[in-house]
């Protein structure tokens, strides 16, 4: 995590700390004491963080308690902001509260809500000199909840003192946070017997409204090193010392426990505007979308470069396969000039390729055959369709017999049938003429070229 | 109040970082694009290149066949007609039959086929004559012999053989534009 910078304008001077948040632990590591007037500016316009926490005593605050009636917490916040309107006569202001408690009034159960409440335009005279610096504020804490936040831990009700110079504040404070505060000029800027007057004098004052004594009264800072009072108030009086998770020197943390507890201040004690809160989201939105931009850019250009390098490659390499493919330039000349050739070869080709009706088969059967004594005096072969041939063979027989006419046909007859493809459609033997006529088919025995 | 006062340099910021972030995403485009072209490029040269093989195998397949169809049947691929080489090859049949009576009638076209009707009439007197008739016929590959019909008739003098045929042989591709 980085450095934090918290800032609290105490009168003239502003005291500005930087420091390390580590869970709850704040090891603070600058500490620096400028004039308001003079070096503020010029210090926001050097230092380059851009977030920071601000402390700061308004004197023009109103702070009161307001009686309520008891509604939910949807209308609570209205009622308080109308209430608050009417109190202080403001028009446009911002506001911490915190219910105190509830009473019966008159036969009703109320609220008493204490509020803190400053005007916008005094918000706006501290908070523009940082914002007009390029600064964002974190958190706008008054002064008096800062001091009031270092008191949580001890538990139960105390009454603190603080202030600058001359101007005091009283305040009591509980583990909620303040709910009383009573701002006093006093004669002198240390504790002296007339802080104690007052301090009594309050507790007086709480005792009758409240019904609240405090445990004690803590003072912190430089104040406890102050003292001229010879008296002592009431309730046992404390100081404050360093907590424990705030790593700094003791003297340090007595001057700067202001920006320094503005670390550890709850968020509900900010009173910083609408309108700046407004600012700081635009801001933030602002500011994630550019670093996305940023970033995008950034990755963009990176795989530019990336591309640039394989296009630069690529190039090479299609120069070389370039180098290489002149011979295919001529290659192709060759092919084109063949082309016209392979028009005129591929019907052959095909025609080659098919199946040829070669007949020579039946022929050299027929005629190797021996007829004996028959005679063979006709044959008329016809194409009967694609492969397939009919045969009329017309013959007369020379035997004496019958009977060796009709061994002589069969055996014609066998032998026309061992010719491969020919089969016998019809075979007649006349014996009054003795001719014969027979009728084959013959299938071809298809033949590739 | 104003937030734009407030705001103005993280606004002009932004939008600084927001045009490069837009020039370099179009960039980035652009460059992708033309880096996919050249990938393209490199795979069509390659293919070319691949392709360059086969052409090559092409090549010397066709002048194969050339060659084979100057050496098997004295055909002049380059020069092919079939109109031609058609009646080449009926003068050398009659050379080769000088003892048959040729009748031939006008060549067809059928599809992509040139067809000759053919007669041939001749008498023989022996089986061996009448094999070697058929056996050549048949023999025919370009232009091929189609029997459609032969008929043997024995007659005192020895057997009058009359084959019904036709002569067939494919039409180059010029040839076939023409013919339609």
């Amino acid at each position: 995590m980085g450095e934090i910078l918290s800032i609290s304008i105490e009168g003239e001077n502003a005291k500005i700390i930087k420091a390390i948040r580590k869970g709850k632990t704040i090891s603070v590591s600058e500490y620096l004491t400028i004039s308001v007037a003079e070096e503020l500016d010029e210090f926001l316009a050097r230092e380059p963080s851009k977030e920071l926490f601000v402390t700061y005593d308004f004197r023009e605050a109103f702070h009161d308690i307001i009686t309520i009636p008891l509604v939910s917490k949807k209308y609570q916040k209205k009622i308080i902001e109308s209430e608050i309107r009417k109190t202080t006569g403001l028009s446009q202001f911002s506001y911490i509260y915190r219910p105190v408690r509830e009473r019966v009034r008159e036969n009703k159960r109320v609220m008493e809500v204490f509020f803190y409440a400053v005007s916008n335009y005094a918000i706006r005279e501290i908070v523009d000199k940082f914002y007009l610096n390029g600064k964002i504020i974190k958190a706008l804490y008054p002064g008096v909840f800062v001091v009031a936040s270092l008191l949580r831990d001890m538990g139960g009700v105390k009454m603190g003192i603080t202030g600058t110079g001359l101007n005091k504040i009283i305040y009591l404070t509980d583990e909620k946070g303040v709910f009383f505060i009573r701002n006093y000029e006093s004669i002198d800027e240390e504790l002296s017997e007339f802080d104690i007057q007052n301090i009594n004098m309050t507790m007086n004052y709480c005792f009758q409204n409240f019904r609240i004594n405090p445990d004690a009264v803590v003072i912190v800072g430089n104040l406890c090193r102050n003292v001229t009072a010879s008296t002592i108030p009431a309730v046992p009086i404390l100081s404050k010392v360093r907590p424990s998770n705030i790593i700094c020197p003791d003297d340090r943390f007595a001057e700067y426990f202001l920006p320094i507890s503005a670390l550890l201040t709850p968020s509900n004690s900010n009173i910083l505007s609408g309108d700046y809160r407004n600012i700081n989201i635009i801001d933030h939105l602002i500011k994630y979308a550019t670093r996305t931009f940023a970033g995008i850019t950034i990755i963009g250009i990176l795989f530019i470069i990336a591309q640039a390098v394989d296009i630069s490659k690529k190039k090479d390499h299609i120069l070389e396969l370039k180098q290489k493919n002149k011979k295919i330039t001529s290659l192709y000349r060759e092919y084109k000039k063949r082309e016209d050739l392979l028009n005129n070869i591929t019907p052959l080709v095909n025609f080659l390729n098919r199946p040829f009706d070669d007949i020579h088969g039946l022929f050299t059967g027929i005629c190797s055959i021996s007829p004996g004594n028959l005679e063979i005096k006709e044959i008329h072969v016809k194409r009967l369709g694609d492969h397939s041939y009919s045969a009329l063979i017309k013959g007369r027989g020379y035997d004496e017999s019958y009977s060796m006419l009709r061994d002589s046909f069969t055996k014609y007859i066998q032998e026309l049938r061992s010719i491969k493809g020919v089969s016998i459609s019809s075979q007649i033997l006349d014996l009054s003429d003795r001719s014969i006529t027979i009728d084959l088919t013959y299938r071809v025995q298809n033949e590739v070229f | 109040m104003r937030y734009f006062d407030y705001l103005r340099k993280r606004i002009f910021v932004y939008l600084i970082w927001g045009i490069f972030a837009g020039v370099v995403i179009s960039l980035n485009l652009l460059i992708y694009r033309y880096n996919i072209h050249l990938s393209e490029i490199i795979s069509q040269i390659t293919s070319i290149n691949t392709n360059a093989i086969k052409i090559k195998q092409e090549i010397q397949e066709i002048d194969a066949v050339k060659r084979f169809m100057n050496e098997e049947f004295g055909i002049d691929i380059s020069r092919y007609d079939s109109d031609s080489y058609l009646l080449i090859m009926l003068d050398a049949m009659k050379r080769d039959f000088q003892n048959a009576v040729f009748t031939v009638s006008s060549p067809q076209y059928s599809g992509d086929l040139e067809v000759l009707a053919l007669n041939i009439s001749t008498t023989v007197h022996n089986n061996r004559s009448i094999l070697d008739y058929v056996i050549y016929l048949d023999s025919l590959r370009l232009p091929d012999f189609r029997f459609d019909e032969i008929r043997l008739t024995k007659e005192n003098q020895g057997i009058l053989m009359n084959i019904k045929g036709s002569l067939i042989l494919p039409i180059s591709q010029d040839q076939g534009a023409s013919h339609g």
